[in-house]
Parts: C-alpha cells; sequence; structure tokens
C-alpha cells in the first residue's frame, strides 16, 4: 500500500536516468571530434548544459519541499526523480569533461559535483536503513515518552535510596545529576550509546549498589564481576545469601528494587540517546548535501561565466 | 382585601412571560406580570456562571418587544432587565400564584401572601423548574436534602451523596468531587442519558476514585442522625440496591432527577392533562389557549423547551388576546421555502398535503411539522435530475411529496431502475449506517422532494416513536433486499422482516461464539465486525467487515456450529434474522440458495487462506481495528520503516490550516511498523458531530468531515472525539510565511512553521482536519511526504496492507 520513493512508480526514474546515460554514453561512444574529447565540442556544449539545467532542476528540490500546499504532484516522484537523475549527473558530467581534469575551477565543479551526488547517495544509505531501526527502538513511545519515564525512575530510585541508607541515596542522586543525554554533536552521531557519558553516572551508582550487595554476600559466591548481565535468578540467588548474612528481608528487597530500577533507567536512558543518535545522522547528511550543493552552483556560476569570458 | 383588576395576568416572568408583558406594556394593554422569585427569568438565573445561552433554532426569526440573540447568561439577563423596564411593564415580584379561580373575563389570581389579583385573561408561562423531582421517599423534604445546587464550591469536607445519572447529576457530581467526598447513586447499571464528554468524564473520575458510584442504587428513605452521632454525619441515607438495603451515612443530599409539570396547580385551574404520564403537557390550540377559555399556557409548559420560541409565543398569546390576528413566526420562512412549488402558495395548504401525501409524517403535530420543515429543503428536480448520486458521502434524508423517483438498482445498466411513488421515503441508509450513497436516485416527472438533514431527520427519529418505527422498517426490508435477496419480491420479504430484530452491540461484544449453536444471520446495519478464529486457545482476527455485510449465513446452510467468533468492532447494530424463517425462504427460493452458498462457499476459502497466512496479518486487523478504525472512513497511515522523521506532513498541515497542525505525528501507536498517528479518522457517525449546538460540523459528499465557519467554540466536538483530533484555536487571517523571506533574509517564521494570530482578542474556534478539501491533489500531509510513508487509505482498503 505504501509506496515507498526508491521504488516510486515501478522505478520510473531509475529507467528514465538509466536510459539518459546510456544514449550518453552511446552518443559520446560515436563521437569523432577533431580534438580529443572535451566540454568545448558540440556535444560537449550539449552535455554541459542538459547537466547545469539538471543541477538547477535538482537544487530546486530544496525549494518545492518547502512549497507545503504545492499541488505539483506528490513529493515522493520529486524525490524519487531528484535521486535517481542526480546519480545519472555522475555520468553526463563525466562525459561533459571528456576526462579532462586539472587544477581550475572547472575541475572543481566536477570535484564538487561527485561530492555532492555521493553525500546524496549516503543520504539515501541513511534513509533506507535507519527509519527501521529508529522504529525498533522507539517500540511505539515517543521520545518526551521515554525521557518522562526516566524522570519518572529517577524520583523512584531517590525515594527507594532514601529508605535504604544515607550513601545510596547520595550515589543515585549523583548518578541523577550526571545524566547527560544528547552530548556534543560528534558524540550524538558516533559515541556509543552503551558507553557514552551520561551513561557513567549511572554505571557508577550501578557499582555502588553492587558493591553494596558484595559486602554483604557469604564468601563462596561466584564470580560477581558483571551483575547486571546476570538475570533474576542471579539477584534471587544473592537475596537468599544476604538474608543468611543477617541483612533484614525488606533491606534486602529494597536493594534488589534498586537495583532493577537502576537497571531499567540505564536500558532507557540507552534507547533515548540511541533515538537521538539515529535521528542526528538522519538529518546530519543535510549539513554535507545541501552546503556542498551550493557552493557547487557557485562553482558551476564561476565554470559556465569563465568559459563563455574566455572563449 | 382589596384587588385590583386587568386586562392580562401573566403567570412567571420566565422568557414568554416578560416578553408577553413587554408586548403588553408595548401596546398599551392592562397588565401584571406576577413572578415568585424576586428575580426575573429564575431557571436562566440558576444556571452556572458565564454559562453560553444558545438561541435555537437558527433560522426562526425573533419576534418581540425585548432583545435576545445567543450570549453568556449575564448579558441576555442584562439585556431583558434592561428591556422590561424599558418597557414600562407592570411586574410584581415575590408574588407566588397559589390558586386561579373563576373564568373568562373575571379570573382571580390568589397570591401566596393573601392578596389576589383579577384579571380577564390569564397567561401561565410558569415552565418545569418550580417543579423539581423529587426523590418520593420518606424524608425528602429534610433541610439537608437538596435538589438543586447553586455553588458547588459553597460546599468542602462534607460527604454528599449525588442522585441521578442525567448531566446536571453528573456535573454536580464531579464539581463537588473537587472538595469533598461524593458518592453518586445511579439506578442503572450505567450513566445512559449523559452526554458523551460528561460520560467520559464521570467515568474517569469514578476509575481515579475521585468519586465513588453506587450502580443499581435507589433511594428507599432519610432520617436525620441528630447532633451527638458518632460518625459527625447528619444523614442516615437508606439506598435500595440488588443484593438488598444498605445505609449510607452523608451530610447533605443533592437529587438531580429533573422536573415536572407543576400538574396539581395547573389541574386546579381546571386544565386537563392529556394522559397520565408525569412528563405529559397539556395541549393547547394553536392560540395557546387551554381548555379553559380566557387560559393561555405558553413555554415549557406547553411543550416548546427553547428560549426563542418562549418569546415569540409571549408576544403572538398579547397579540390574540387583544384580537389581532398574526401569522406564526416562522409563516414567511416556510412561505418562502414553498415558493417554487406550483399550487402551494398558502403553508397551511402546504401543511395539510405533508401530512395526508407522507404517511410518514401523519402523526406529528402541525407545530412539530412547521419545526421540521424550517429545518428541511423543499426541492423540485426536473425530471431526469440526480438526486443522491451513488457513492456520494451525503446523509441528508427524502420524502416524496409529489411524483416520483427512480432508484438504479444496477450500477452497470443506469435503465435498470425501481420506481418509487409519493409518499415514500428515501435516504434512510446513508442516515443510519454512515456510509456512501448505496444507489444513484434520479427524479421523475413533476417531483416534489422534502430533504431534511441528518440532524433535524435524527432528532424526529429520537423524538416521535411512530417515526423511529415506520424508518426502522423500511431500512430493514430494503437492507435485506438489497444485501441478501435483491430478486425476493418486497411482499414475500415483509413477513421475514416482520420476525428481525435490531440488536445493539457495545464495542467488543460478541455477536456469537465458535462453537455456538447457530440460528440467526445478522446483517451489519451500522459499525463493523471482525471475525475471529481460536487458534491456539487465542482468538485470531482473520477479517474485517463494514456495515452493509452480513455474517452467520454458513452455519444457517450447513446445520452446523458457528464457525467463527464475531465481534463488533466499534458500537454497531446488527439486523438479526431468525435461522428458521431464513430457511423458510431459501426454500422458497432455490437460487437464491444457489447464490449464497456460492458466496459463502468463497468466504470459507478465503478464511482457510487466511489462517495460512502468518499470525501478523490478524493480528495486524487486530491493531487497527483496537485504533479505533472500525469506524473510519479514512485514516492516515504511516510505514514507519519508510518515515524518516522530517515532519514535512505537520508542517503541511500548518501550513495549509493557518498555522496549525491539525496531525500530531509522533504521538500514537504503531503495530509491525504501520503507525497511526494522531489524526482524525473521519468516522462514519462523527462523534464530533452530536452536541455541536450551531450545527457546524458537516461531511462533504467525498466524505470529509469538516467545521464551518459558524463555530461558536463552545468545545463539545473536541470533548467528544474519542481520537483527540480536534483543538481549540484562534482562526485569524494571518499571512503565510514567506519562503524566500526566510530562505535569502532570515525573516519571518520559515514555511510550514506553527504560527498564531497576534490579535488576543479573537475567539477560540475547533479546527480539525479537512482533508485539504478545499485544495486539488488530495490531502496535504500526503502530498508533501517525500519518502510515500504518509497514505490515506480507507476501511476497505485496510485487508490489502493487513496481508
Amino acid at each position: 500500500m505504501h509506496e515507498s520513493y526508491v521504488s516510486y512508480r515501478n522505478f520510473f526514474y531509475l529507467k528514465v536516468a538509466a536510459a539518459l546515460c546510456a544514449v550518453a554514453i552511446v552518443v559520446y561512444g560515436l563521437h569523432q571530434p577533431h580534438e580529443p574529447p572535451n566540454g568545448g565540442t558540440w556535444l560537449g556544449y550539449t552535455l554541459g548544459t542538459l547537466g547545469a539545467a539538471m543541477m538547477g532542476w535538482l537544487a530546486w528540490f530544496g525549494v518545492r519541499k518547502r512549497r507545503y500546499s504545492g499541488t505539483q504532484g506528490r513529493l515522493v516522484s520529486w524525490l524519487s526523480a531528484h535521486i535517481y537523475l542526480g546519480a545519472a549527473l555522475l555520468v553526463i558530467v563525466t562525459l561533459h569533461s571528456g576526462f579532462q581534469l586539472g587544477w581550475n575551477v572547472h575541475s572543481l565543479a566536477y570535484v564538487l559535483t561527485v561530492l555532492v551526488v555521493f553525500s546524496g547517495f549516503y543520504g539515501l544509505y541513511v534513509y533506507v536503513a535507519y527509519p527501521r531501526e529508529l522504529a525498533a527502538n522507539r517500540g511505539g513511545l515517543t521520545r518526551e515518552a521515554m525521557i518522562a519515564e526516566v524522570a519518572e525512575l529517577d524520583r523512584e530510585c531517590l525515594t527507594l535510596a532514601d529508605e535504604v541508607d544515607k550513601e545510596a541515596h547520595k550515589v543515585v542522586l549523583q548518578s541523577i545529576e550526571e545524566t547527560v543525554l544528547g552530548g556534543s554533536a560528534l558524540e550524538q552521531l558516533f559515541g556509543d550509546p552503551a558507553r557514552r557519558s551520561a551513561s557513567v553516572g549511572i554505571n557508577k551508582s550501578l557499582d555502588a549498589v553492587r558493591q553494596k550487595i558484595e559486602a554483604r554476600v557469604a564468601r563462596g559466591v561466584p564470580n560477581l564481576q558483571s551483575l547486571e548481565d546476570q538475570d533474576a535468578t542471579a539477584i534471587s540467588f544473592l537475596a537468599e545469601h544476604m538474608i543468611a548474612d543477617g541483612g533484614g528481608p525488606e533491606r534486602l528487597e529494597k536493594i534488589t528494587r534498586l537495583f532493577e530500577l537502576i537497571t531499567r533507567k540505564r536500558a532507557m536512558v540507552e534507547r533515548i540517546q540511541r533515538d537521538i543518535q539515529l535521528q542526528s545522522r538522519l538529518a546530519f547528511w543535510l549539513y554535507l548535501h545541501v552546503p556542498l550543493s551550493i557552493g557547487l552552483l557557485a562553482a558551476l556560476f564561476c565554470h559556465v561565466f569563465a568559459v563563455f569570458f574566455y572563449w | 382585601m382589596a384587588s385590583e383588576r386587568y386586562t392580562i395576568a401573566i403567570v412567571g416572568a420566565g422568557p414568554g412571560g416578560l416578553s408577553a408583558a413587554a408586548r403588553a406594556a408595548e401596546t398599551g394593554a392592562s397588565h401584571i406580570l406576577l413572578e415568585a422569585a424576586p428575580q426575573l427569568a429564575n431557571t436562566i438565573y440558576r444556571y452556572q456562571k458565564g454559562k453560553h445561552v444558545m438561541a435555537e433554532p437558527g433560522q426562526l426569526p425573533l419576534r418581540a418587544a425585548i432583545g435576545f440573540e445567543a450570549g453568556t447568561r449575564e448579558r441576555i439577563l442584562k439585556t431583558w432587565q434592561q428591556g422590561l423596564e424599558k418597557s414600562g411593564a407592570n411586574v410584581r415580584y415575590r408574588a407566588e400564584v397559589v390558586a386561579i379561580e373563576g373564568e373568562q373575563g373575571k379570573f382571580r389570581l390568589k397570591l401566596a401572601d393573601g392578596s389576589e389579583v383579577r384579571a380577564e385573561h390569564v397567561v401561565l408561562g410558569i415552565g418545569l423548574q418550580g417543579n423539581l423531582r423529587r426523590m418520593e421517599v420518606p424524608g425528602d423534604t429534610l433541610p439537608d436534602v437538596q435538589y438543586q445546587l447553586d455553588d458547588p464550591d459553597a460546599y468542602s469536607d462534607e460527604t454528599i451523596v449525588v442522585v441521578g445519572a442525567g448531566d446536571a447529576a453528573i456535573e454536580n457530581a464531579l464539581a463537588l468531587a473537587a472538595n469533598n467526598n461524593v458518592i453518586i447513586l445511579n439506578r442503572r447499571d450505567e450513566f445512559t442519558r449523559a452526554k458523551e464528554g460528561n460520560l467520559r468524564d464521570i467515568m474517569r473520575g469514578i476509575d481515579s476514585g475521585q468519586l465513588e458510584c453506587m450502580y443499581n442504587a435507589s433511594p428507599k428513605g432519610v432520617s436525620e442522625l441528630g447532633p451527638g452521632h458518632p460518625s459527625g454525619k447528619r444523614l442516615r441515607l437508606e439506598v435500595k440496591t440488588k443484593d438488598g438495603v444498605s445505609e449510607v451515612l452523608c451530610d447533605r443530599i443533592v437529587a438531580r432527577l429533573g422536573a415536572l409539570p407543576p400538574r396539581a396547580f395547573v389541574e386546579g385551574c381546571g386544565v386537563v392533562f392529556p394522559s397520565d404520564d408525569p412528563a405529559a403537557v397539556p395541549s393547547v390550540s394553536p392560540r395557546y389557549e387551554s381548555n379553559v377559555p380566557g387560559l393561555y399556557i405558553i413555554g415549557a409548559l406547553a411543550g416548546y423547551p427553547l428560549i426563542k420560541q418562549c418569546i415569540n409565543q409571549g408576544y403572538e398569546v398579547v397579540e390574540f388576546i387583544c384580537g389581532r390576528d398574526v401569522e406564526p413566526a416562522d409563516e414567511g420562512l416556510l412561505r418562502a421555502k414553498f415558493a417554487g412549488v406550483p399550487g402551494l402558495t398558502k403553508v397551511n395548504l402546504a401543511i395539510v398535503q405533508i401530512r395526508s401525501n407522507i404517511p410518514l409524517f401523519a402523526g406529528l403535530t402541525p407545530l412539530q411539522l412547521r419545526e421540521f420543515l424550517l429545518d428541511s429543503d423543499i426541492r423540485t428536480p426536473a425530471p431526469g435530475e440526480v438526486v443522491v448520486q451513488l457513492n456520494d458521502y451525503t446523509n441528508t434524508f427524502f420524502s416524496i411529496l409529489r411524483g416520483s423517483v427512480h432508484i438504479q438498482i444496477d450500477p452497470q445498466d443506469p435503465s435498470h431502475t425501481v420506481k418509487l411513488g409519493v409518499g415514500k421515503f428515501f435516504g434512510e441508509m446513508s442516515l443510519i449506517s454512515g456510509r456512501r450513497r448505496a444507489a444513484t436516485i434520479v427524479a421523475g416527472e413533476d417531483c416534489v422532494l422534502i430533504e431534511t438533514p441528518r440532524r433535524s431527520m435524527n432528532k424526529l427519529i429520537q423524538s416521535v416513536e411512530a417515526v423511529r418505527r415506520t424508518v426502522d422498517e423500511t431500512f430493514l426490508l430494503r437492507a435485506i433486499r438489497m444485501h441478501i435477496a435483491p430478486d425476493v419480491p418486497e411482499d414475500d420479504l415483509v413477513e421475514v422482516a416482520h420476525t428481525a430484530r435490531i440488536r445493539q452491540f457495545a464495542p467488543g461484544e460478541a455477536l456469537f461464539k465458535e462453537g455456538d449453536a447457530a440460528d440467526s444471520l445478522h446483517l451489519v446495519r451500522s459499525g463493523s465486525v471482525t471475525i475471529a478464529h481460536e487458534i491456539g486457545g487465542r482468538e485470531i482476527v482473520i477479517a474485517y467487515l463494514p456495515s452493509g455485510n452480513y455474517v452467520g449465513e454458513l452455519a444457517l446452510l450447513t446445520d452446523s456450529p458457528r464457525t467463527a467468533t464475531v465481534r463488533a468492532a466499534v458500537a454497531s447494530e446488527t439486523i438479526e434474522l431468525p435461522g428458521m424463517v431464513f430457511r423458510e425462504l431459501l426454500a422458497c427460493f432455490p437460487d437464491l440458495e444457489t447464490e449464497l452458498k456460492a458466496k459463502a462457499q468463497a468466504r470459507l476459502s478465503a478464511s482457510a487462506r487466511m489462517r495460512g497466512v502468518k499470525a501478523n496479518a490478524g493480528n495486524m486487523i487486530e491493531f487497527l481495528v483496537a485504533q479505533g478504525i472500525g469506524e473510519a472512513t479514512d485514516v492516515l497511515l504511516i510505514d514507519e520503516s519508510l518515515c524518516v522523521g522530517c515532519d514535512n506532513c505537520e508542517k503541511a498541515c500548518a501550513d495549509t490550516h493557518k498555522g496549525t497542525s491539525l496531525l500530531d505525528r509522533r504521538a500514537g501507536p504503531s503495530f509491525a511498523s504501520v503507525h497511526v498517528p494522531t489524526s482524525c479518522r473521519h468516522c462514519e457517525h462523527p462523534h464530533c458531530m452530536k452536541e455541536c449546538p450551531p450545527d457546524a460540523i458537516h461531511r462533504t459528499p467525498e466524505g470529509e468531515v469538516y467545521i464551518a465557519d459558524n463555530c461558536i467554540g463552545c468545545g463539545n466536538c473536541e470533548q467528544n472525539c474519542p481520537y483527540g483530533v480536534i483543538q481549540m484555536a484562534v482562526k485569524g487571517e494571518t499571512e503565510k510565511p514567506s519562503l524566500w523571506k526566510w530562505l535569502l533574509f532570515g525573516q519571518g517564521p520559515a514555511p510550514g512553521a506553527e504560527f498564531h494570530s497576534e490579535d488576543k482578542t479573537l475567539p477560540k474556534k475547533a479546527v480539525k482536519c479537512d482533508m485539504c478539501k478545499d485544495q486539488s491533489g488530495g490531502p496535504a500531509c500526503v502530498r508533501a511526504c517525500p519518502t510515500g510513508a504518509a497514505i490515506r487509505v480507507s476501511p476497505a482498503e485496510f485487508m490489502a496492507i493487513a496481508r
């Protein structure tokens, strides 16, 4: 029922773009100019004009997509065409250059074209790869709901820690204060959500709780190095030992519950970090694609101007 | 004791009474207005502060010596007070009339203070609110038992029992619960009489423990506890419940049981009531005169509860008494409606003809019919003109006053028609099912039709039992013919229709369950149903059927028990045909049996296919149905595997709707990467349309439900929408953000940004999705989606997604 921009109208624009490239390649192959192939032959001018027109039209996408009430077709068809015709530009522009590159403004335009198209490819990859992951990570929750849940868990943890002892309260409070969502652009884009600075506070408090449990557990208990990997059975196993150790069952229950809550909070914070990361990655590539496109338009202008000025 | 003499004595200074007094003063007739309360219009005076008072019916012109237009309670009371003072009317407050004696020309009105007023004519405009219904149990007049609540904030930290389950009781209970311990006593097991908004609020209040509710409970007696009682409470209320009598100790009882005509008083005046029904009102002549000559009754006591009607009647009754003949206020409007109909120059003539030609309306009083006609249009379509178009979403109701219409029963062959003649009606299918028109209907020769809007017709159906019965029976017969037995003659179906029952099902309620003995067939008349099989101990939904389809035929054809569980997806109504009658019908029409068997077979194999499909398909239907899509006609679905979160859909919505986005992309649940955002579903029977005072919510022939400009901003629709898709927003004329100004110079908001009018004095009005009906190319949210993630689909297309 949903028709993706990739396969829009049964790959109509892919077919158009492929046909365009095929025609360009065939004509280029048949073309026998007196000089080596370059932008100055009739074919060169034709391909150059076509390329420039396409660039103008592709850049117009930025305007079209903001004309929200625009009625010139659905935006999904524009995006589909934008992607495939943009990719075709690689062939058109390369043939236009006749493979003649140098250290000049003309080649700058060429290089920028390639960069723009490849940043677009990266964008396409991002658009195809991340939405599913984003939705799965959210599991039907909005980010606001996730943040609200963290706040609620914080509140519960604090109340519970208060009932355990002063030290627990301090540790939990510290973990709350040190919980940072988001972070710098680099962290957002490339940081590992599980190992992010934001989690440090939480891990610290988890450690503290674990130490509390360890301190009370009788000798001979199996290796407790990574309690967070243990499941509920492990916790109840510990619990039995703690009761044997003389800690009141109520207090034990509270510590176990605290441990559970903090583990849940950590999972939720990780989900939020992951959400922020995926969302930033979905938006980030445009910070490459758009400035490069504007640079390309400027270089294209210089290139055309230079060609006609020095003719 | 000396007594005064007047030509007209008006009893009760409500809208009718004060209008009569103002008119009498204006024309110089000798008169007196007697009011028991210390102020004018006591019923309206007791409304809560700032309440918006409507001036319905909107089209009816006001004919009065005092002003009246919709507005706040305060403004209306002030207008009346000033109007009455200006007119120089003779008013006496705190003058309760306890008896009226004598006859025309020499009535004697006895007042509570012992004085007497003599008058030639008496106008009774005492309304109903002076006679509140009591609990009618021992102790119901104790000081802390009250039947009204002026200011809920006057009480705190009390235990208060609220008796009643209507809107007044609910509103009081909720308001009191803020500062008190409230128990609401409901005679039934649910709140059936309440407005939907109130119903939701009270259920929420009860669920959250804000107040307590005793169901199936009615008061049995009240007694005082005495000052020293250990509980500290003042009253003991005995409550009758299903399990016997129990006791509630409380401080106060607020019983909101409605009002009754003050029958004893009125009968004491010699007026006769038509029946023993406590709610019955005395009948009056077209000049408002009761069976006692010279004694006139106007307003709610005569059966006209609307303020504007009362005011007009007050004016008219004075004219009649003074011997001046006046046409009813709506005469001009009605005359204009019939202007295009040859031979119907007089309204009275038209009304006589309607009553004699159209059996459906024969039982209405002339006044009921006038009100009904005021809302309707009289149409004289040319022969061959299309009156109703197949698949349109219109839902008006047509009655044939003259001539005939032709129903095209085969969409492929327009010449295949059925004729419908004088006195018949059509359009009830869409009215009841909320679905598209089932056939195209064209006008015949000399056709005169009465076209009535959905709301007026529903009002009539609800208030006049005979109309409801006739419409239902006709619907039944036509539905059976249309969906089950098109080739069976109507006469053979009459018996079947008589044995059929209309059944109502709550959402999730089972029509029947897998394994049940099969005894009937259900034709879904409104709403929709899901069909489920029990697989591994769980019900797995395998199909969804909207109204117009039938279920349960399989079991009747094969003599085996039910093969599936069928549940209502939303509140639904079905027509249940008993198996026996159905089988008799099949025996008489072997063709029908063959046809049904073929259909059943197709359905069986489809269902077997569905069983084979991965369980997800069924779960998807279940998920969508759980989102209320069973009553949707068009819903926005987002494919999460395509959505990049650019919010173009919301921006496009804001851009096309004056800066307010009417959809919330992020909110709403998801299942298997299909996300149902918060956005209007354009329900078959839109919840928002209920209780819209100015009737501002409509549906276009294409199906979009939209809010017209005459919205008064009351917020009823916002409350009534179960999907939270209606907002209240300022609808100012604001300039759209400019793309270039923003792009090149960074000025102004970006296109698609939410922005609102600066003018704070503008009122807030309800806004909702209108599917961009005024733009070409479909909804902007779908058009602006760059990845194809957002689509709008109709229920018929669900299965395609689900598979």
